[in-house]
């Protein structure tokens, strides 16, 4: 409890509260209500974050609980080597976020990554592309590698729900003749419901406060296109000095989380419940 | 005894509660405590001085100079510090903010201005000798410098921007290299550049470009380039308010740019999204003829990569209205927390004194501030480009953007992703104007209403 209250509370507590003052770096703190959030509201830089996080948090999301879920499906078929593909497929995930943005950026390099040297080789482009920095391949460039980092976690969520549909439904749904597509629709989707449920509001809340993996590999850019409301929230503290107005923004981000942790934990009180 | 356990247990969550409270009491003194005994060592213990030199040659030169210190100087001895530029920034605003900060560091004058505005520096002025004040250009001094003439750090190394080229390829192509006496007009490089774009595989595919440029963070060479068409992005009024605005010689300079970009097609489209340093592999493997707008230390890096046989040269600045350009220099500041900022500013003397900061140019390959060290005839090579470089001192020139409030905000918010849409054609270079008008004017009014001044 003690721990908790050191490390979690009183900082999450101070957090809060700072961003109800104009803190600013080499100033004095003092507090001025909600005129923070009267700046965000014109904020266009915020709004932007705001729209690009979401839209960000929402197919990296939806890729990795898609993709999670074939893999598991897949690695559910008891295969030859299955506990060898478990593990290899942890790897993405035990890589710290600063690692894979490394890996990525080397990747996505114009003049040494792979990406360009396999795409050019095959003839699909003419001159290297700089993924990182082109406005039309940014974001879809950061999303490949947010997903590519995430789907063991999901796969590996699904994989533990799948163990623990009993066999003897899909045997009944065999014998009554059901497709093997209408067993997944019928058994497996409705059994995996509230660990899914469980995955994309955590998924969420993850991808929603990411940071490392785009810092290194964009900073935000070009042209702020993929300032997510994390770095957004880091620069104006770091960069411009505005410690108030970032942990103001911290704040907006801390309620809208709340409202992924209320759906998760409503679905595991109703799950535990029945 | 059953009366006290039946009290306890009666007021069970009172005591927890007062235990807690007294067990995080006791940790917060004992940090507090901590804390002000590592101050106390801060205080008496060595100097610490924060150096960003990065080139291998550079940091030698920093820890060599540190150790005759240390030698010549048991009683107050310094620790070197190595920081990175890519974290050094976070590193001494968490250092700013919670009092743990280096002595002495390293920095440059664009963002010093920035603490300095927020009071985190000390005044220099008062121990800067009068040898180091004469030998400085004043140029260099007033990147550093306020109006009430307090000095917010030691301006050691300027940068300066420089065109590189392909020898063999110019030579090629018959075209006559620019010399200081006789620099080239923008019309000259688009000449020249036409003459170098080729397809020399015969495949359809441009292979070697005339000119390529790293635009990914476009601001700071656009602003300094600017001055030599006359502009400089920022204009004060009759009353002293600041405002931007994208007139005729800003919009000279980056239309040039775009015309090699865009019509006729001589410069590289890959600079758009990479840095000056990322143009350097394509230099090197002869796919760029010029390199434009790029800071003297890149002579290092083509120095050590070079393949063998590998020719190249530096240009003298092109000519617009002058051959002018805005001065960025790098710093030694002590903050103001430093309690010993007389031997801090002993030792910075020290570290640049005038054979120190030839030194210290000469590994970094940059622009020394002083005019002792820029006369050095180690500093005046004509193979690495020096005698260039060094004479690119007489065009440095303060833009009016120096000391402003708001400028690093401006210049990463507004500037910066504005042109990286412009040059990745996403938008035109009148609504680029427009945009950098309107959008600079809300940011900087942040800044006015707190009555920053510099």
């Amino acid at each position: 409890m003690v721990p908790v209250l050191l490390i979690s509370f009183i900082p999450l507590v101070r957090g809060i509260y700072i961003g109800f003052t104009d803190y600013e770096l080499g100033g004095q703190i003092s507090f001025s209500g909600l005129e923070n959030y009267r700046i965000m509201l014109q904020d266009r830089f915020f709004w932007r974050s705001m729209g690009v996080g979401f839209l960000w948090t929402t197919v990296v999301t939806a890729l990795q609980i898609s993709l999670g879920l074939i893999l598991a499906l897949l690695l559910n078929q008891g295969l030859r080597w299955t506990s060898l593909y478990s593990v290899l497929m942890l790897v993405p995930w035990a890589m710290p976020p600063i690692v894979r943005g490394l890996m990525w950026r080397q990747i996505y390099s114009p003049d040494t990554g792979a990406l360009n040297l396999i795409l050019t080789q095959m003839g699909l482009i003419d001159a290297p592309i700089n993924w990182l920095t082109s406005f039309e391949w940014a974001i879809p460039a950061i999303i490949v590698a947010g997903v590519w980092g995430e789907i063991p976690k999901a796969a590996l969520f699904f994989l533990a729900g799948l163990k623990t549909i009993p066999g003897s439904l899909y045997e009944a749904a065999e014998l009554d003749g059901a497709s093997a597509f209408r067993q997944f629709r019928h058994i497996t989707l409705p059994m995996m419901k509230p660990i899914m449920a469980a995955v994309v509001s955590l998924s969420f809340m993850w991808n929603f406060n990411a940071f490392g993996l785009i810092w290194i590999l964009t900073q935000g850019g070009p042209g702020g296109l993929t300032r997510l409301p994390m770095l957004a929230a880091y620069e104006e503290a770091f960069r411009y000095g505005y410690v108030g107005y970032a942990a103001a923004i911290g704040n907006v981000m801390v309620i809208i989380i709340s409202l992924f942790l209320f759906f998760y934990l409503r679905v595991q009180l109703k799950e535990r419940t029945s | 005894m059953q009366r006290l356990i039946s009290w306890i247990l009666y007021y069970k969550g009172f005591i927890i509660a007062g235990l807690l409270a007294v067990l995080i009491i006791s940790v917060y003194i004992a940090g507090e405590m901590a804390i002000r005994l590592e101050s106390d060592e801060i205080q008496t213990g060595p100097l610490r001085f924060l150096s960003l030199a990065w080139q291998e040659e550079a940091v030698a030169v920093v820890q060599e100079i540190t150790q005759d210190w240390n030698q010549a100087h048991p009683e107050q001895q310094v620790e070197l510090i190595q920081g990175t530029w890519n974290a050094v920034h976070d590193y001494l605003i968490t250092g700013f903010e919670t009092g743990d900060i280096p002595d002495i560091f390293h920095y440059e004058s664009a963002v010093i201005v920035d603490f300095a505005l927020r009071g985190y520096l000390a005044d220099l002025a008062p121990y800067i000798s009068d040898e180091m004040r004469d030998d400085i250009l004043d140029v260099n001094w007033a990147s550093v410098t306020r109006p009430t003439g307090a000095v917010m750090g030691i301006p050691f190394l300027a940068e300066s921007s420089i065109i590189l080229y392909n020898l063999d390829l110019i030579n090629e192509a018959g075209v006559i290299a620019p010399t200081n006496e006789d620099p080239w007009t923008w019309d000259d490089l688009h000449i020249a550049a036409k003459k170098l774009t080729k397809d020399r595989d015969g495949d359809g595919v441009i292979d070697q470009w005339g000119t390529a440029m790293g635009l990914r963070n476009s601001a700071n060479i656009l602003m300094n380039q600017s001055i030599a068409f006359g502009g400089s992005f920022f204009y004060y009024d009759e009353q002293g308010d600041i405002e931007v605005r994208v007139s005729k010689p800003e919009k000279e300079l980056i239309g040039n740019l775009a015309r090699m970009l865009f019509v006729d097609k001589t410069m590289s489209p890959s600079g758009v999204g990479k840095s000056g340093a990322e143009m350097i592999p394509g230099f090197l493997a002869g796919n760029y003829a010029m390199v434009v707008g790029i800071g003297s230390w890149a002579r290092q890096q083509v120095v050590e990569n070079a393949a063998e046989g590998f020719n190249w040269a530096v240009m003298p600045p092109l000519k617009a209205v002058t051959q002018n350009m805005g001065v960025n220099t790098q710093t030694l500041s002590i903050p103001r927390s430093c309690k010993r900022t007389a031997i801090a500013m002993e030792f910075i003397q020290f570290l640049l004194s005038s054979e120190n900061t030839t030194r210290l140019a000469a590994s970094d390959w940059m622009l020394p501030t002083r005019q002792s060290s820029l006369e050095d005839p180690r500093l005046q090579a004509d193979s690495t480009g020096w005698k260039v470089v060094t004479a690119n001192a007489q065009f440095l020139s303060t833009g009016p953007w120096v000391g402003l409030p708001g400028y690093i905000e401006w210049k990463s918010r507004v500037a910066n992703p504005i042109f990286q849409e412009f040059f990745s054609q996403r938008i035109s270079l009148d609504e680029a104007a427009e945009r950098i008008e309107s959008e600079s004017n809300s940011v900087l009014a942040r800044y006015q209403v707190r009555g920053l001044k510099w």
